[in-house]
């Protein structure tokens, strides 16, 4: 069973595929006797040199911290069950990826992401796969 | 053999408790800052009359409202399960 501090870990991990310049556990929780119940939010800003090679449109926004990831997760005994990663640029939300209960019209309810002004199905929700999102977005 | 599980499930259960109290005390913080009760809150969060908010962070907090909430009912069903054995032992 994972622990808060493992999935952050774990997470932390995730987002090093992204090179980071600089990531903040800006919030954690970890309940009384019990280290697999809590919450955390972490948010990374991605690494200059890095930006270069990935995010090749972003470079301007990198600079003054208004375009990042924030990565936040509810566990409940190591599951996640509440979550929510946006992508931010210039302080506009790109993508979304959350469980919020609405968008009941959406198939995949109550998984969904918001892709610009758009709400889409969200079918593979894993960090990983908006990871993969995001890298996708800047090189267009 | 009987005593000893016993004691484990005694140990489950302060643990149980001592969650239920912290998730208990999580919930009272988001009550009075938005000063509505979790029960209000969820019914009209799941029922869209409280949006989905555009920012994000208050997002990150509704969901994490939500969280407690539906851990608190998990809490709760464990209790019941380990007053089930308990009794029966």
């Amino acid at each position: 069973m994972k622990g808060v501090l493992e999935r952050v870990e774990e997470i932390t991990n995730d987002l090093s595929r992204l090179k980071l310049r600089s990531l903040k556990l800006l919030n954690i929780k970890v309940a009384i006797g019990n280290p697999s119940s809590g919450s955390f939010r972490l948010k990374g800003f991605l690494n200059e040199k890095t930006f270069i090679e990935i995010f090749e449109f972003l470079l301007k926004g990198f600079l003054n911290e208004k375009t990042f990831i924030e990565i936040f997760g509810f566990l409940y005994l190591g599951e996640i069950i509440k979550y929510s990663y946006i992508f931010v640029e210039n302080d506009k939300a790109i993508l979304r990826y959350d469980n919020a209960p609405h968008h009941t019209e959406i198939q995949t309810f109550p998984h969904h992401k918001h892709l610009k002004d758009e709400v889409q199905s969200l079918e593979n929700f894993q960090l990983g796969d908006f990871l993969q999102e995001v890298i996708s977005l800047k090189k267009k | 053999m009987i005593l000893l599980t016993l004691i484990e499930e005694l140990e489950v259960l302060k643990k149980e408790i001592d969650l239920r109290d912290w998730i208990l005390g999580e919930l009272k913080r988001f009550e009075a800052k938005y000063g509505i009760s979790t029960k209000e809150f969820i019914e009209k969060w799941r029922a869209q009359k409280i949006p989905e908010p555009e920012d994000y962070k208050l997002l990150e907090e509704f969901l994490e409202w939500e969280g407690l909430f539906e851990s608190l009912e998990k809490v709760d069903e464990e209790l019941k399960e380990l007053e089930r054995r308990i009794r029966e032992s």
